[in-house]
């Protein structure tokens, strides 16, 4: 009997065995030239993503585009990607934050796909989209990347709470140029609130919120973050400084702790999208990306306007920052004419034909721009504020330069260090970074803004 | 075997439900203590009422939340029952990704990464707990010093070695790990075999019994409720698991739940379908919840330890 | 112990086969060499553990070789290794973020540890209530385990909201103002050991299932002896339940030292406010998979699983003298 046991203990082994055989059995699939394989947008996007895919199946039938998701970790998190690359099973073609492009490109992590434009393409082919959304693509004069969709930023108001502290909202249309920052804030002291218990109830700009980043201020400031001649991040510069002294300033005077205590009621951490202190009006002012599709669904009768930015000085040149998101080529893809066909479909102007309108996000493709769909003329501001925007520094040290600046914001919210003492952290942290790259310079231009 | 003949001595309260009504009061007192008065039972029973609800509150949050439409979710405070409820979003939540698909590639990587480890990590932790041999104290000193192996650094090397056996897209190296045994059940395990009395495995050896039989017919039903206790965290890591389908299941006919939750939190611009992510993930943990409802009576059985008497 | 509850050990130990095992038992320890029994005994017991000797090698010793290799290089995981020597080690006594994040750590670790114990313990013993209806506790108990930790944080920054938290309300009582538990360092780290209380049901059944395991016996002849609740859990509950409690100390250390998912949720994988939640695990992991410096990752690796193996070494050690697991003499 005992033997039996035995006998049976085994087989079950064996038999177990041999299934986990079969299940590695049914992968081993061959590459077929004509399958490009793509690791897509996430989430709610997916839908407009397939229409795209769908799309291109009609121009190109003997094409199969297999889709899947990899989600990530979050922003700036490469483990699936650095996985896969090193094990020859990443895809032909992966949407990707443009911001990561040029330090992963640098890592060795993605294919430039020069050699495909110089090979297919005329010499004029990368100007049907806006420079900084391929100069963000671009690492030591090779190019690794399609831009897909991009923002800026703006500042949003709230129209019912600047009325009722007696400003006339004129004041506040683009037509007339970006606000003061003084002007900003001066309204805002007119806004804010407090109960019997001196918290916060309501309040104007905080100037840290939102995208208004030290970053923000810097580019203001018209900070530049590499010096090309001599292969340098100098983090302690002046327009740099003076935006973390503007912050520190600002962080004192209104009481970090009580404004922290104000957002953490009104929009605590993780909140559902429908929750921000903006939505719920307890909040008159917000320096954002286009938020305008999301503030349609969840708060529609908000009465709200944007403009530019606010700036240091009356008639100031406006200023803004874009990010957005791009198809790129994984170590190890396949590179052929197929991939570099749907790759430029994708990213050209029949994808973001049927891209950008359904999900309300701004184009980088030139004729797209120009293009008469309602849903596109609609972004207005967020279009037509592009000729001054910019992206932030494609070098290979972007990940740990934006964390370093975004750890020298919060020590100097929290008043925890000077502005000089956490720049010169941050500064200490990053420049040996950057020094194991040089000689490095940035893409031609880069830096100058301009559609 | 005399073993198996022996009658069971009362393990637990519950244990009586077959025994007649007055001696199982009498255990209950014996258990608790004390005479129990009606109103200190009544008590003991509201404080782990409010213990429960207190430890209900994410699941009610989250099925709350489920059933809210968009705008609800931007009201202020935040209500704490539906206004109406939106039944669709757990229809939009089932249609946004593939999952049923997913469902089931979960649930065969779940079960057989459930019966791999109870298996193996049982016989491993025999061998560290019921046999006597030479060093063996030593060497479960390295079980334990493998527990504190950071993951991340075994993410790399790990993903070679199966890109190499050219295990990636299949579930593989999710399930294949299973039947090494872990640090953490085998230590587990340990702690619950040691305490079965040396004189139990040595009557049995006496009666020629093999240590293969003495394991899986004496002690295996006798450390059940630390097996079920294995088998529930096996059952949950294996279910919840995030990290591993993220870099080994890349195609969406092999990818898992954790793989769909995860991707419906990644939109642009911030803007998730917070209703909708809740209700997945509600769909998501029921099959655990249920799976511990009807497995947590394996912790009732208590062992038959005083049944060698 | 209680010398009634030797009373009952005695008795169950008065047995014929089992005193021959003693006799066997005593004969073994006479000689040290290793007789042929012994090695018969060794053979047996590796046989036993060769599926963990197998995944050691495969899951364990490979990788931390690769690691140990790696971290003496300058590695992106890419491009050609670069050897560096101790380089890596050297910047990690140095680097004020490993000074920061190992701080944040043991302050997490020296806090949720023994509160992670004395709360497992009081669910157990809730979910070991002689009550009809226990099966309901028990799973009510054990849910927050199975929620994924994303969907806990969400309710959990419900708790701590400044306005209607329960936390702030209760401070409130005492006169302060709102404040943001999650915008301050230290308390952002003590939100985090509170959120961690809610998995607790993971060490709780596994105490539960050492309370199944005392025998009823025990309780029975203690009362006989006029011992109350308290005594009875002093002297018959508590050691009894020794091996798990020494298997969760261990555990929640390994636990507490690698600390990551909850910090990772609730800050977006950032470690604010000004590195307040930035641990060690989740330095380590950004250094690897963010800023792709696998070569310093793998050192600072290397230095946790030292730490982590002396601490180990130490419990394990002290626990011999605490550890009871003999059941039935105490």
């Amino acid at each position: 009997m005992m033997q039996r046991r035995t006998f049976l203990g085994g087989a079950a082994a064996v038999g177990a065995l041999a299934g986990l055989g079969m299940l590695a059995g049914c992968t081993a699939a061959q590459r077929d030239p004509n399958q490009i394989r793509l690791w897509g947008v996430g989430g709610d996007s997916r839908p407009v993503e397939k229409k795209i895919i769908d799309a291109y199946g009609k121009v190109a039938p003997h094409v199969s585009v297999v889709n899947s998701t990899v989600p990530s970790n979050g922003t700036g998190d490469a483990t699936s990607i650095i996985t896969a690359v090193r094990g020859g099973t990443a895809p032909d073609l992966w949407y990707m934050d443009a911001f990561s492009c040029a330090q992963y490109a640098s890592l060795g992590l993605l294919e430039s796909i020069t050699p495909l434009i110089e090979k297919y393409e005329d010499s004029t082919f990368l100007d049907q989209w806006l420079q900084f959304s391929t100069d963000s693509l671009s690492l030591n004069g090779q190019v690794y990347g399609l831009p897909m969709d991009t923002d800026t930023r703006v500042l949003y108001y709230n129209k019912r709470l600047l009325r009722a502290v007696g400003v006339d909202l004129d004041e506040f249309d683009p037509k007339n140029g970006p606000p003061t920052i003084e002007r900003v804030l001066e309204i805002s002291q007119k806004m804010t609130k407090k109960d019997g218990r001196g918290n916060y109830t309501r309040l104007g700009l905080i100037p840290w919120d939102g995208e208004a980043w030290a970053y923000t201020w810097s580019l203001g400031n018209q900070a530049t973050f590499f010096d090309d001649s001599n292969c340098s991040i100098d983090l302690t510069a002046k327009p740099i400084l003076d935006a973390y002294t503007f912050l520190y300033d600002q962080a004192r005077e209104m009481d970090f702790g009580k404004v922290d205590a104000f957002k953490a009621t009104y929009e605590p951490p993780n909140h559902p999208p429908a929750q921000t202190s903006f939505q719920g009006e307890q909040q008159g002012f917000l320096i954002a990306q286009p938020i305008v599709s999301s503030l349609e669904k969840y708060v529609p009768n908000l009465d709200y306007g944007y403009t530019y930015l606010p700036v240091a000085h009356k008639g100031d040149k406006p200023y803004t920052w874009s990010g957005g998101f791009s198809l790129v080529a994984p170590k190890g893809s396949s590179m052929t004419k197929e991939m570099w066909d749907f790759m430029k479909f994708y990213c050209g102007k029949p994808g973001q034909d049927i891209y950008m309108p359904a999900v309300h996000t701004v184009p980088t493709q030139r004729d797209v721009l120009k293009s008469t769909n309602p849903a596109i003329e609609s972004l207005g501001l967020f279009v037509d504020q592009l000729k001054f925007s910019t992206s932030r520094p494609p070098f290979p040290v972007s990940q740990i330069w934006w964390d370093s600046m975004a750890q020298a914001q919060d020590s100097v919210k929290l008043g925890t260090k000077t502005p000089i003492e956490a720049l010169e952290t941050a500064q200490a942290r990053v420049a040996p970074q950057m020094d194991l790259y040089c000689p490095f310079t940035l893409p031609k231009g880069f830096g100058g803004t301009g559609a | 075997m005399t073993l198996t003949t022996t009658t069971p001595q009362p393990r637990g309260p519950e244990d009586e439900a077959a025994l007649d009504a007055p001696k199982r009061e009498e255990v209950g007192r014996a258990r608790d203590g004390s005479r129990q008065k009606w109103y200190s039972s009544a008590i003991a029973r509201i404080l782990m009422i409010g213990l429960s609800l207190l430890f209900l509150l994410p699941l009610y949050w989250m099925i709350a939340s489920a059933l809210k439409s968009g705008q609800e979710l931007s009201h202020y405070p935040p209500t704490w029952f539906p206004q109406e409820f939106h039944w669709e979003n757990f229809v939009n939540a089932v249609n946004a990704m593939p999952f049923w698909s997913f469902f089931r590639n979960t649930a065969v990587i779940t079960v057989l990464s459930v019966i791999f480890s109870v298996v193996s990590n049982f016989i491993v932790a025999y061998g560290f707990a019921c046999l006597e041999w030479k060093g063996r104290d030593r060497v479960f000193y390295i079980v334990l010093a493998t527990l504190f192996i950071p993951f991340p650094v075994t993410l790399i090397p790990m993903f070679d070695l199966y890109a190499n056996l050219g295990w990636v897209n299949t579930w593989l190296p999710l399930i294949v790990p299973n039947l090494f045994a872990s640090a953490f059940f085998v230590f587990l395990l340990r702690q619950f075999l040691l305490q079965i009395p040396k004189d139990m495995l040595d009557a049995a050896r006496l009666d020629a019994a093999s240590e293969w039989a003495i394991a899986w017919r004496l002690v295996f039903p006798t450390a059940l409720p630390a097996l079920t206790a294995v088998g529930i965290f096996s059952a949950v890591g294996a279910w919840n698991d995030f990290m591993g389908p993220l870099i080994y299941l890349q195609d969406v006919n092999v990818q898992t739940l954790s793989i769909g939750l995860q991707a419906f939190r990644q939109t642009n611009q911030q803007d998730i379908q917070f209703n909708e992510l809740m209700a997945a993930s509600v769909l998501v943990i029921a099959p655990l919840i249920i799976l511990f409802f009807v497995f947590q009576r394996y912790f009732l059985k208590g062992i038959t330890l005083g049944g060698f008497k | 112990m209680a010398n009634s509850i030797d009373v009952v050990g005695a008795g169950a130990r008065r047995h014929s086969p089992a005193a021959t095992a003693d006799a066997v038992r005593a004969a073994r320890t006479v000689s040290r060499r290793l007789t042929v029994r012994d090695k018969k005994n060794l053979g047996l017991g590796l046989l036993f553990i060769s599926p963990w000797i197998v995944g050691l090698v495969i899951f364990v010793l490979y990788p931390l070789v690769y690691s140990l290799v790696i971290s003496l290089t300058r590695y992106s995981g890419m491009a050609k290794p670069t050897f560096v020597g101790l380089q890596n080690y050297v910047t990690a006594f140095t680097d004020p973020l490993v000074k920061i994040s190992a701080g944040n750590t043991l302050f997490y670790a020296g806090l949720a540890v023994p509160i992670g114990l004395v709360v497992a313990v009081v669910l157990a013993l809730a979910m070991n209530r002689n009550v009809r209806e226990v099966a309901w506790y028990r799973t009510a108990l054990y849910i927050p385990s199975l929620v994924p930790a994303f969907a806990l944080s969400f309710i959990f920054v419900v708790f701590v909201n400044p306005r209607f938290g329960v936390f702030n309300q209760f401070l409130t009582l005492f006169g302060a103002g709102n404040s943001n538990l999650l915008g301050e360092p230290t308390s952002a780290k003590i939100v985090i050991v509170l959120m961690a209380q809610l998995a607790a049901g993971n060490a709780a059944i596994i105490f539960l299932a050492g309370l199944r395991n005392i025998p009823v016996t025990l309780y029975e002849a203690a009362r006989v002896d006029g011992a109350g609740p308290v005594r009875q859990f002093v002297s018959i509950t508590l050691p009894l339940l020794t091996p798990a409690i020494l298997f969760n100390l261990i555990t929640g250390i390994s636990g507490g030292l690698q600390v990551f998912t909850q910090a990772y949720v609730l800050t977006n994988g950032v470690g604010g406010p000004d590195n307040g939640t930035l641990f060690y695990m989740l330095y380590l992991y950004k250094n690897a998979f963010s800023y792709a410096s696998l070569g310093y990752a793998s050192a600072l690796a290397v230095l946790l699983f030292v730490v982590g193996m002396l601490l180990a070494w130490l419990v394990y050690f002290i626990s011999k003298k605490f550890v009871n697991y003999d059941v039935a003499a105490g």
